[in-house]
């Protein structure tokens, strides 16, 4: 009886304590949501793609920094991107006055969200390749991404000016 | 008491005269009416045509609507009085606006009626596409594409349909035809967009049969000849420089056209722009899984088998890279690749040329028409 008792005492205590424990699919498999941050104050090298001030390609520059609270690699990224370029014989990917691209992710793929305004501007094909490339490299050299979209206006668009973007940029492997 | 039967009926016979109710036709609200207080609904002929997609024509002999290959003829009476009286009840005018007998409308047509005491509904299932077959009688290539009911079609350009309620699944589908090599479909807010692929440039006979519509699909007479260069631009700014480019072009004898849409069959397809410096592009996909099917699939075939008929329709890719390369020597600038997306419905040599807008465009355009008319002369 007294056996039986203990018993009882013990597969109690473990179920209480299995309820206490998380899903075991939280821990192994976490959500991809948004952009995730990393540890505050973390020093992280950024590779940012600006266009060439000849207009004839991209140029790369690494730069340093530390991540703010709820910053990630991408976003800093992208923070610095909307700074410009340090590095000489570099020129800003969008003409200064144009809204920053909004950037987020979600199951491998990068999000640029460009407002409405991009698709007003001048542009002809060189320097909406250089514009398109830019953000697309510099996504996919800050992130585990393996593919980025870009949107207009928060939706998907067949083209911004003359450039299809349709199919999504790619990381070549 | 007669006396008072007599007011009773006086009041009785206009409010009848004016009985009115909901008419609910597709997704439109419109107003039927009961003339005479005779239980016959009657309502706005336009109005309905348009909410239900039929068609609409108004003639002296009558008014007809019709619905795909069903029709109704209707008499236009001068008064309500003299419709609602005839058999079977006839249109009247007033004001204005013809109105017709909904019930005979709605058997001629196929149209699903429904009354009740509150509101009346006239509604049309939605014409889904079932199936398309194609044959070659005789040099041309006949279509008949069926669907799950009777449906009129309005041409949006060169073999380019909408079908008014129509529906399917948006895709492509090859056809094996002597010209035809694919129907595409498009979902449209009124309804399915065909386009019959290959039919761009050729003489082309439609109409509506039994459940469906027909297509005859040929070569045009001897007289007609397709233009050779088809002009485009991407943003409004640039419509006045293809302007420019297009005269310049007919300087030159060749037969050229501005337009906004595909470039069908033309030999040749520019799409303007501006650069500083002037640069000259050719389309590469990103993937090449995005060149549109029916380019990618009739290059293959004309890899295949170099036939007469397929080489109306496509050109290799390698005459887009031999156009580039003659246009941008001209401007003195090399050939670049990208995914320019209209560059990609093009069929056959196609090429983005960038002006230098603080070049003179004059001699410019001069040199693009010249470098054109150079390729056309080697490529005949």
């Amino acid at each position: 009886m007294r056996i039986a008792a203990l018993l009882f005492a013990v597969s109690g205590l473990i179920f209480f304590l299995v309820t206490l424990m998380p899903p075991r699919d939280r821990v192994e498999n976490p959500p991809r949501v948004e952009v995730q941050a990393e540890q505050v104050g973390k020093e992280v090298l950024l590779a940012l793609y600006f266009a060439r001030a000849d207009g004839l390609g991209l140029l790369a520059e690494k730069r340093r920094v530390q991540l703010k609270p709820g910053a990630s690699r991408l976003l800093a990224a992208f923070e610095e991107l909307a700074k410009g370029p340090e590095v000489a014989g570099a020129a800003p990917l969008w003409p200064q006055g144009t809204p920053p691209p909004r950037v987020f992710s979600g199951a491998g793929t990068v999000y640029i969200d460009l407002d409405p305004a991009y698709a007003r501007l001048p542009l002809g094909v060189r320097a909406e390749s250089l514009l398109l490339y830019g953000l697309a490299n510099t996504a996919l050299a800050n992130s585990d991404a393996d593919e980025v979209r870009i949107l207009v206006g928060g939706t998907p668009r067949p083209v911004l000016v003359h450039l299809s973007l349709i199919e999504p940029f790619r990381r070549r492997r | 008491m007669v006396r008072l039967a007599l007011i009773l009926l006086a009041l009785l016979v206009p409010a009848l005269a004016q009985g009115e109710k909901p008419l609910l036709a597709g997704t439109t609200t419109l107003s039927a009416r009961y003339p005479y207080g005779r239980g016959i609904s009657y309502g706005p002929a336009r109005a309905l045509a348009r909410a239900l997609g039929l068609g609409y024509l108004k003639t002296a002999s009558g008014l007809y609507l019709t619905l795909g290959a069903r029709g109704i003829r209707l008499l236009v009476l001068p008064s309500d009085r003299e419709a609602v009286r005839a058999n079977p009840p006839e249109a009247f005018a007033e004001d204005g606006v013809i109105y017709v007998p909904l019930k005979r409308v709605a058997k001629a047509l196929g149209i699903r009626y429904v009354g009740s005491e509150a509101a009346l509904r006239m509604t049309l299932p939605q014409a889904r596409l079932v199936s398309s077959t194609l044959s070659t009688p005789q040099g041309q290539d006949w279509l008949w594409v069926q669907f799950s009911r009777d449906a009129n079609a309005v041409p949006l350009g060169e073999g380019t349909f909408l079908v008014l309620g129509g529906t399917a699944e948006a895709g492509f589908k090859p056809l094996f035809g002597r010209y035809l090599f694919g129907l595409t479909t498009e979902a449209h807010p009124l309804g399915l967009v065909l386009r019959l692929e290959g039919a761009s440039g050729l003489a082309l006979d439609w109409g509506p049969g039994p459940g469906g519509l027909w297509f005859a699909i040929g070569p045009k007479p001897p007289s007609f000849r397709p233009r050779q260069v088809a002009v485009g631009y991407d943003r409004p700014e640039d419509k006045p420089l293809a302007k420019a480019l297009v005269a310049a072009l007919e300087r030159t004898g060749l037969r050229a056209a501005l337009t906004a849409g595909p470039p069908g069959l033309a030999a040749v397809y520019l799409l303007v722009g501006r650069e500083s410096p002037a640069a000259v592009y050719r389309y590469r996909p990103r993937d090449p899984a995005a060149w549109p099917a029916f380019i990618r699939r009739a290059r293959e075939a004309l890899a295949l088998n170099p036939d007469p008929a397929l080489e109306q329709q496509v050109a290799p890719i390698a005459a887009s890279q031999a156009l580039a390369e003659r246009l941008a020597k001209a401007l003195g600038t090399g050939v670049g690749q990208a995914e320019i997306r209209k560059l990609a419905y093009a069929p056959k040599a196609a090429a983005y040329v960038g002006l230098d807008p603080n070049a003179d465009p004059a001699t410019a355009l001069n040199r693009v028409a010249a470098a054109v008319k150079a390729y056309l002369e080697a490529n005949p």
